[in-house]
């Protein structure tokens, strides 16, 4: 009895380890059995790790079933953590074969988005190989691929060229992997890293990479990459219309002013979803409504180009070292002005720095007019600048951006009821 | 003497004759003129009671007129039953044509006068989407359903479960309605004219159950004419990504495990949609809405994954013009935010495709387990909404109204005594209304109007016709159970971090609610500025915490500080941690979890 009494107080590890004729497994099993609440983990992780590499397949296998309860997935992945790469590594190259069994091959993709490098690439793609040859990976071994990949991706920024390099070589489920997790990264790296993959693969590659160039770009401030901006204008003269749909929707997304003259050209395509989709986005990019006729807008184009031409510069001078009349009036031309809307900005943003209140205000109110995200950038800008007026009145005016209407979107309408009920 | 001089014999009587022809025609010009005064009398009569039956039809109009406004179907009293006023009476009859315009004839009788006058007018569109739940035939539900409310313009589902309203679910039917043991439905039924509610034990309504007053006619799908492209069978391992715009197919078959996307705003017309094992379908509404048109068949399957990328209901609709019969399955795994019109069809629903939204078919097959939750923004809300006036004219009077000009009473045998006034005659409606009671007491009432005494509403809280909201009060979708913390109007201000920051620590200790809403703010907090914000409220909230693991302004070191900080972690949050993506960095993801 008293044996009996020491045995328990010596604590469920003491009692694996004075059992040697247990396999692993069984000594895994039984140190798992006692971990009920989250204080356990942290003592039975060490003990798990303290029995090596043989415990790795027990515990990958008990991570495989999904079954196991928060506590015990928590010292099981503590235990994982705690033994040296090469004893877990050397496993999941056993695992990375079409035939393994996928819920081994998701806990192993599961461990590598947790512990992996840039190093483990190759094996993430093994891992992440479907089972049949002839069907993309299950929806699950996908999501576990790009989580591991993401994973790799938080803790390695660099691993992103790892990925673009191995963009080509790798089959095309894998390459929408590589786009979802290149896509939610910080603006000008996604954008760059994104743009950088076009052309690289197949047509359908390039449609998906330009749907995440335009889902991604939209919440962020205006694109200043010029290389990757040029590289989605590219696909506006594709000839498959999809991919120029999807193309002039990245470049509205991606507030691609200078890229209005391309997208005026295209309304007079003659497929009517081009068309549609053109005019949408030069709607968004100048906030200029002109009917969805190429001659109109031409036009519009013409008289633009014609007062960057003639008047920018004598605009520019005045408003930063003329008299405040012929400054004023200068404010009012510029503000006039929505051809290449990311020029028209910095412009103003000069005027709102001028010494006379009146034309700080009034230049800031033209800011305030602009498409929303070149006026949001460039007041945001001068919120953080040193002139606590200046900066009040652009905080001012931010907020008033803040409270406006929201954007006109297509309403979908429903059938209607022949009578009230 | 006097001389008397008397007539000839021949002439004795002469004055006689004279006097009496005076009287004659003295006698004839009165009759004439009694005969030309009362023709005069007559006249104005006609002319007076004419007038007054135009003044009764113009009322009538304008009973019927704003009638609309509070969803009343326009039609009040009827020629048999015609509502009484002023001494007169009168019936209005509502023509609702498919254009959404109505025609409202109101005749009115008054004395000898009548008159017919009609209105054109558009009342405030109602979709169908107001229906909620709807079934043109006969719906029998399996076991275990849950039917239930919420209103995705105040927050989500989630955060409404168990509120008021989660509780407005409306479940109708033009024929029967079974409800099988087990069945939650958090809201009203109604069902068909003649139709029947069975209620098996075990279920549970928490609202009331009524007939509707007459059936109702679901309009036809309209599908766009957009031009089919030849069909295809996709089974590529990038996704198919269908871009904004108009597109057709005369068949998609998305194959095993591959993937489809619809970016909106889009018009898909597909004559059948197939979704093989594993095959996942988006509907991408950030930039706009997706409506896909299905003209023969769908067939999601079980193993299938459909997904919206927002949770907008009205963004993501799917219409199925399917001929009469044919069934569109879905079976895939889902929860969808969205409204599925199928009027014709057969719809068969699996317990894992859950509906956020709204659901009107011909027959509904929903498996036992199945949820769908009504989002009660899809349903129409008039709130006195005047209908938009077209025309006005006088019309032709019926043919037995003009025959015979007398008493209209007398007319048409009834007794004025027996008649409701213009505004207690409107045609009867399902009724559900919240009010307080004269006592001061809070009450609802939910079946027909015929049967409701609106004398002893003191003040209305919330009223409803036949499913469609008349009245809401300003407040309605915010009171109650919605949290109105003014530090989280803050943390959603433009101030900037720093100043957020100095403002929450001056306002220490925090709610909880403004400590998630700084962990999830958009522009994030700078990582110090927040994780000064969260040291300063230690302990954290096990909310607050899960709340911090998914902040995009915390990095793998600050994080692993703060849940060091609050260590041992509830179950739910090590299990967010586990699950978080980007993980913990390996160092700090052991430190973390050997600490507990």
């Amino acid at each position: 009895m008293p044996g009996l009494v020491l045995l328990l107080a010596l604590g469920p590890g003491v009692r694996a380890q004075d059992a040697p004729r247990r396999t692993p497994a069984q000594q895994v099993e039984a140190i798992l059995a006692e971990v009920r609440r989250s204080s356990d983990v942290g003592a039975a992780a060490g003990q798990l790790a303290r029995i090596g590499a043989q415990a790795v397949e027990p515990l990958l296998e008990k991570l495989s079933t999904g079954q196991e309860s928060v506590p015990t997935r928590a010292a099981i992945l503590a235990a994982l953590a705690q033994m040296s790469p090469e004893q877990v590594l050397g496993f999941l190259a056993s695992l990375a074969r079409p035939l393994a069994p996928e819920p081994r091959r998701l806990a192993g993709l599961d461990l590598l988005a947790r512990f992996g490098g840039s190093a483990d690439l190759r094996l993430v793609f093994e891992l992440g190989s479907p089972s049949e040859a002839d069907a993309p990976p299950s929806p699950e071994l996908q999501r576990a691929l790009e989580a591991a990949l993401a994973g790799i991706l938080s803790r390695e920024p660099g691993a992103a060229r790892a990925l673009a390099d191995s963009f080509t070589r790798v089959p095309p489920a894998h390459q929408a992997a590589i786009v979802a997790v290149l896509a939610p990264r910080p603006g000008r790296e996604a954008l760059a890293a994104l743009a950088d993959l076009l052309g690289r693969a197949s047509v359908e590659t390039d449609a998906l990479i330009l749907y995440a160039i335009g889902t991604t770009a939209r919440s962020q401030a205006p694109a200043s990459d010029l290389a990757a901006l040029e590289r989605v204008r590219l696909y506006l003269a594709h000839p498959d219309a999809r991919l120029v749909v999807l193309a002039s929707t990245a470049a509205a997304a991606l507030q691609d002013a200078g890229g209005v003259p391309d997208l005026i050209v295209l309304l007079e395509d003659g497929r009517a979803n081009v068309r549609g989709a053109v005019h949408g986005s030069l709607q968004a990019l100048t906030g200029v409504r002109l009917p969805a006729e190429a001659d109109a807008w031409l036009a519009w184009l013409d008289e633009g180009l014609a007062w960057w031409n003639d008047r920018s510069d004598d605009c520019r001078a005045v408003i930063v070292s003329g008299d405040p009349q012929d400054a004023a009036t200068a404010i009012h031309e510029v503000a006039r002005q929505r051809l290449f809307v990311h020029e028209v900005a910095p412009l103003l943003a000069l005027a709102a720095r001028r010494p006379e209140p009146d034309l700080a205000r009034s230049a800031l109110r033209a800011l305030s007019a602009l498409p929303e995200p070149f006026a949001r950038a460039t007041l945001r800008a001068l919120v953080a600048q040193a002139d606590p007026e200046l900066a009040e009145h652009a905080r001012q005016a931010l907020e008033g951006l803040q409270a406006g209407p929201r954007e006109n979107r297509t309403l979908p309408r429903l059938p209607q009821l022949r009578s009230i009920p | 003497m006097r001389t008397r001089f008397l007539p000839a014999p021949e002439r004795r009587g002469s004055a006689l004759v004279f006097s009496v022809m005076s009287v004659m025609v003295v006698s004839i010009l009165a009759a004439g003129f009694l005969q030309l005064s009362m023709s005069v009398t007559r006249r104005l009569n006609v002319y007076s009671d004419t007038q007054q039956a135009i003044n009764l039809a113009e009322a009538g109009l304008a009973e019927a007129y704003s009638g609309l406004a509070v969803a009343r179907t326009g039609n009040v009293g009827t020629m048999e039953a015609p509502a009484v006023l002023g001494g007169g009476l009168l019936w209005v009859e509502a023509e609702h044509h498919a254009s959404g315009l109505v025609e409202l004839e109101c005749t009115a009788m008054y004395g000898t006068g009548r008159a017919t006058l009609g209105l054109v007018c558009e009342p405030v569109g109602l979709g169908v989407a107001s229906l909620g739940f709807f079934t043109d035939e006969d719906l029998r539900l399996n076991p275990d359903v849950r039917l239930d409310s919420y209103d995705s313009k105040v927050s989500t589902y989630a955060d409404q479960l168990n509120t008021a309203l989660n509780n407005k679910g409306s479940i109708g039917s033009n024929g029967d309605v079974s409800v099988a043991s087990g069945n939650t439905i958090m809201g009203d039924i109604v069902y068909g004219p003649t139709g029947q509610l069975s209620v098996a034990s075990g279920s549970v309504i928490t609202g009331g159950s009524s007939a509707r007053p007459e059936e109702e006619v679901l309009p036809p799908v309209v599908v766009p004419d957009i031009p089919l492209q030849k069909a295809v069978k996709y089974t590529g391992g990038i996704p198919m990504v269908v871009p904004p715009g108009q597109a057709g197919y005369a068949g998609l078959d998305i194959g095993k495990n591959s993937t489809l996307i619809l970016k909106g705003p889009l018009d898909l017309v597909v004559n059948s949609l197939i979704l093989r094992l594993g095959a996942k379908l988006e509907f991408d509404t950030t930039n706009g809405p997706v409506q896909l048109f299905v003209n023969e068949s769908l067939d999601f399957s079980t193993s299938s994954v459909v997904s919206t990328s927002t949770q907008v209901t009205s963004d993501s609709l799917i219409f199925v013009a399917a001929p009469e019969g044919k069934s569109v399955n879905f079976g895939a795994k889902s929860q969808f935010y969205g409204f599925i019109y199928a009027p014709n069809a057969d719809v068969h629903i699996s317990a894992q495709y859950e509906l956020y939204g709204g659901l009107v078919c011909k027959e509904l097959q929903l498996a036992a387990q199945g949820k769908m939750h009504y989002d009660l923004s899809l349903g129409a809300t008039l709130s006195g909404q005047l209908p938009i006036l077209h025309s006005w004219r006088v019309v032709e009077l019926p043919q037995q109204v003009a025959a015979r000009r007398i008493d209209p009473f007398q007319l048409l045998g009834l007794d004025p005594n027996d008649l409701l006034p213009p505004a207690q005659s409107h045609q009867d409606q399902v009724l559900d209304v919240r009010y307080v009671d004269t006592s001061g007491r809070t009450t609802s009432y939910f079946g027909l109007e015929s049967e409701f005494d609106w004398s002893q509403v003191g003040s209305l809280l919330y009223g409803v016709r036949d499913g469609i909201a008349f009245y809401l009060p300003e407040d309605y979708a915010l009171s109650g159970d919605v949290a109105n913390d003014p530090l989280v109007d803050l943390v959603d201000s433009s101030l900037s971090s720093k100043q957020l920051r100095d403002a929450l620590l001056a306002a220490s200790p925090c709610s909880t609610e403004a400590l998630v809403a700084a962990c999830l703010r958009d522009p994030p907090m700078s990582q110090s500025d927040l994780k000064s914000v969260l040291d300063a409220n230690d302990p954290l909230a096990p909310q607050t915490l899960l709340s911090a693991v998914t902040s995009p302004s915390l990095d793998s070191s600050a994080l692993k500080d703060v849940l060091l900080d609050n260590s041992p972690l509830p179950t739910e949050v090590l299990d967010a941690v586990l699950l978080r993506n980007p993980p913990l960095s390996p160092s700090d993801l052991t430190k973390v979890l050997t600490i507990q």
